[in-house]
């Protein structure tokens, strides 16, 4: 729990990330635009829309868009079962949903813990990648979710 | 004066809502026909305000109501004849008390002048007619009527007497409101305006009622001196109306009179009686006596007989008896329909709880579908009932944002009837499809676009009627409004059959303006010039329109709805300006219809017929399939392949297996090709593009009553893909001929 980390007092502005499994890498996001995790629910196809835009769904009266990042980057592989996890973002008022393989916890960073991110290795175009992270034993890839899901790469929201 | 200024703004609602009455009877009021049932729902309007008025102090809409319910008064007794210059005048008077009503509103200064101006007017109208009638002075026409002599005292009376004539009144009130069970009866019974004296009447012997009585007065108790033969006739005057016979009604007033000796406040209380309405007017306070006599004069006022001596209880109470099964049975008929004020953003989180307790109910329904043995009947009976409950809730909670959009064209007939007076041109406004749903933003946003549009047509587009008789129209112009929902959108039409635009002045007034051509310079691009700002080509600027500061605004407001103007003109002939809004959260009828295992509504607006196409309805042509009905040939747009996600096309597959929804819209007429129709069903149409974007051939989203998401078609950007399955622009163009 992220409450637990707090009582280390730092002079560094620390951040709170959510960690998502997509394949066998770690990847983490800005805790901030998390509007909630949900379960995957079938959705309503969308027309003319690419392969990795699942449909959309009814959040609560809301018509929101699902995308899976799995598909979009090719990682590990686009099973849908009970376990598969729908992460609903809050990004820039508009709410998307992204499929991932799993949810793992929510970790604390400093600015310090950060370091910049590979040019390579990363499935994620570096322009989405805010850098990356270790966590005890192996790396977490931050991902600057917000470029992401806004980008004209997934086409999601009209070109403004 | 505190205690009061909660009423005030109920006041202010009912007093508007009174003047908008008044405003739509008089509109309709027809000269050569009167119908006095309408002239009594004017004047009881004119009534209330003037009872309320003078009971809040708003003392210039007390005297400018006064002449004019005299004046009405007249009428309604076929006294004086209503002409439609008097009808004006009267139009007139109650823009004058709408314009009070908003300074008293507001806390702004009161134009007197104006007050004056416009009762003198009333007067001198009222003079001219009374010259003609035996013995009446202008200033106090009302020797027919004993009360009005001491018109201010009478008005507070007047309050209450009327308000059980008018079920909205006692809903303004606090202390009418208390007493539930009065309100209910409230258009039988003559005198539950007097919510807790009835209370005590209707009981009769019960002590204890009496007591409740004396204890909502005693709340409300001041030390003032006490005047016995007011207590004696404050209580009569309470009994007068609800007491079946004079002995019961001497019982009531003994019994009560009792206890109040029982009681040490009491001789004040009753007093308090009065001084709780008189607080109201407490300056007036001295002349209490006069105020009893008048509240006994309004009784035979408003029933029509004629005056009651201060004193005569009986009399007044047997004939007031007697009227008063005639009344109630016109009051019944006059039923208002009532409504409450509530902030949308608690409408808008209904709306949305609603949609969660839909999905809620559909999980429950599957659960209970594994339920076992003995329990699994009930359950599923109880399911049954939730799923249907839900539903009804689902629909009702949809409904309450949307408004029919006569809320806006009600306020037109008054406008064009001004206006066509003060311009001197005959012309009649014709409305159509004003139960038009329409949201509830959208209502209060269009109105001032709509008024300008009406305004423009009015002083611009009908000629006056020399001009259209010299060109061979019928003298008298017609505006035509009309709204419509097309699919997602509201389409509202305000046609006219004038002169129609000007091409070459406005080509010329651009240039003049400096404003840039667009090329091509077809008729469309010219009648859009108009829209630009400080242009106008009107010859001379009325006070009317022609300053040319309008249309551009219209424009400005249109589109920040999201939405846009289209203008059609032939000279000679007329203008139509045809106003599209989309439905943000507007409920459409539709047709839902399954495709490649998906649900997709169509709008029912567009749909023609749906048919199982015969072997030999189906032509193929260049490859592509088309569907022989109605007499023409119909080009198909495959759902199952350009939405669903199929990869063969229908070209491929047996059309005989398949449905074809026959649509049509403005542009063209084509088939819908889907798999199964899955029946109608009224849908709330949400934004895709909120979280994500447009789509295209979908206008919208809705969801279903499982929790699901189905998508709304737009037939008219569905027109783009029968091109392309023919393989050729050209035949959507001959299919759209």
């Amino acid at each position: 729990m992220p409450s637990e980390q707090q009582g280390n007092v730092s002079s560094m502005p620390t951040r709170e990330f959510l960690t998502f499994v997509l394949g066998d890498e770690t990847y983490a996001l800005d805790i901030m635009t998390v509007k909630e995790i949900r379960g995957y629910e079938a959705t309503t196809k969308i027309a003319n829309a690419p392969d990795f835009i699942k449909g959309v769904i009814n959040l609560r009266g809301d018509i929101v868009p699902i995308i899976d990042l799995r598909i979009k980057f090719g990682i590990g592989e686009a099973t849908y079962n009970e376990w598969t996890i729908v992460i609903m973002l809050n990004i820039h008022e508009r709410i998307v949903g992204i499929v991932v393989d799993g949810v793992s916890d929510v970790m604390n960073l400093e600015e310090d813990d950060i370091r910049p991110a590979p040019e390579f290795g990363v499935a994620f175009d570096s322009q989405y990648l805010h850098g990356l992270a270790a966590l005890e034993d192996h790396m977490v890839i931050i991902v600057d979710i917000e470029a992401l899901i806004s980008s004209d790469e997934l086409g999601i929201f009209e070109t403004a | 004066m505190d205690n009061l200024s909660q009423f005030n703004d109920a006041f202010f609602e009912e007093a508007q809502e009174h003047l908008e009455t008044m405003e739509t009877l008089l509109l309709d009021y027809n000269v050569d026909a009167p119908d006095i049932e309408e002239l009594n729902s004017v004047f009881r309007a004119a009534h209330s305000i003037k009872g309320g008025s003078a009971i809040f102090g708003f003392t210039a809409m007390t005297g400018l109501t006064h002449v004019m319910e005299n004046m009405l008064d007249l009428a309604r007794n076929e006294e004086l004849e209503l002409t439609n210059e008097l009808i004006t005048v009267l139009l007139e008077t109650v823009d004058v008390l709408k314009d009070i009503l908003n300074r008293y509103r507001n806390d702004e200064e009161i134009d007197w002048d104006t007050v004056e101006v416009s009762k003198q007017r009333l007067e001198n109208e009222l003079a001219a007619v009374a010259s003609g009638l035996p013995v009446e002075s202008p200033n106090d026409i009302d020797s027919s009527e004993a009360s009005t002599s001491e018109p201010d005292e009478e008005d507070g009376f007047g309050f209450f007497e009327d308000a059980p004539s008018d079920s909205d009144e006692d809903q303004g009130f606090g202390f009418f409101d208390d007493e539930p069970p009065v309100q209910v009866d409230s258009s039988s019974n003559d005198g539950d305006g007097f919510g807790f004296f009835d209370e005590n009447i209707s009981a009769e012997a019960s002590e204890t009622e009496d007591d409740q009585g004396f204890g909502f007065f005693d709340e409300n108790s001041e030390p003032e001196s006490n005047q016995p033969d007011e207590e004696i006739e404050g209580f009569g005057f309470f009994d007068q109306d609800d007491q079946p016979n004079p002995e019961t009604t001497s019982e009531t007033v003994d019994q009560l009179e009792g206890d109040s000796s029982a009681e040490p406040k009491s001789a004040q209380s009753k007093e308090e009686g009065y001084g709780f309405f008189d607080e109201k007017m407490k300056a007036r306070q001295v002349q209490d006596k006069v105020d009893n006599a008048n509240g006994y004069g309004l009784y035979p006022k408003n029933e029509g007989s004629a005056e009651t001596p201060k004193n005569e209880l009986q009399s007044s109470k047997l004939s007031t008896k007697s009227k008063a099964p005639a009344k109630s049975a016109s009051e019944a008929k006059n039923t208002e329909a009532t409504s409450i004020r509530v902030e949308t953003v608690k409408i808008d989180k209904l709306v949305n709880l609603v949609g969660e307790l839909v999905i809620t109910q559909s999980m429950l329904n599957l659960i209970g579908k594994d339920v076992q043995e003995e329990i699994a009947e009930k359950m599923l009976g109880a399911l049954a009932e939730l799923e249907r409950n839900t539903r009804e809730i689902q629909e009702a909670v949809m409904s309450v944002r949307m408004l029919p959009i006569s809320f806006v064209f009600n306020r037109f007939p008054r406008l064009v009837r001004d206006l066509s007076v003060k311009m001197e041109k005959q012309i009649e406004l014709v409305i159509e499809g004003a139960s038009t749903e329409i949201d509830k933003n959208l209502v209060e946003k269009i109105s001032d676009p709509l008024t300008h549009l009406i305004r423009n047509s009015v002083d611009h587009g009908i000629e006056s009627p020399e001009i259209r008789a010299a060109s061979g129209k019928s003298e008298k112009g017609t505006v035509r409004l009309s709204a419509v929902q097309k699919g997602g959108e509201i389409v509202i039409s305000i046609l006219d059959d004038g002169a129609g635009l000007n091409r070459e002045r406005i080509v010329a007034k651009a240039e003049e303006k400096g404003i840039d051509l667009p090329d091509p310079l077809t008729d469309e691009a010219v009648w859009q010039l108009i829209f630009a700002p400080g242009f106008s080509t009107a010859a001379e600027v009325t006070d009317v329109s022609g300053r040319g500061v309008g249309m551009d605004v219209v424009r400005r407001n249109i589109e920040s709805l999201g939405g846009r103007v289209e203008i059609n003109s032939s000279q000679g002939i007329g203008t139509e300006f045809v106003i599209s809004l989309p439905l943000t959260l507007a409920i459409l009828d539709g047709m839902c219809v399954q495709a490649e295992e998906q649900i997709f509504v169509v709008p029912l607006v567009n749909i023609v017929e749906s048919i199982q196409p015969m072997n030999d309805q189906i032509r193929v042509i260049k490859g592509s399939k088309i569907l022989w009905a109605r007499e023409e040939y119909w080009p198909l747009v495959d759902i199952g392949k350009r939405l669903g996600g199929r990869a063969e096309s229908i070209d491929s597959l047996d059309l005989t297996q398949s449905i074809v929804v026959l649509v049509e819209t403005a542009k063209s007429r084509f088939g819908l090709v889907v798999d199964t129709l899955e029946g109608q069903q009224q849908v709330v149409i949400k934004s895709l593009e909120r979280h994500y974007r447009r789509v295209d051939g979908v206008a919208g989203a809705t969801i279903m009553g499982d929790g699901g998401v189905a998508l709304i078609l737009d037939v008219d950007s569905l027109t783009q893909f029968i091109s392309s399955d023919l393989g050729g622009a050209s035949y959507a163009v001959r299919a759209a001929g």
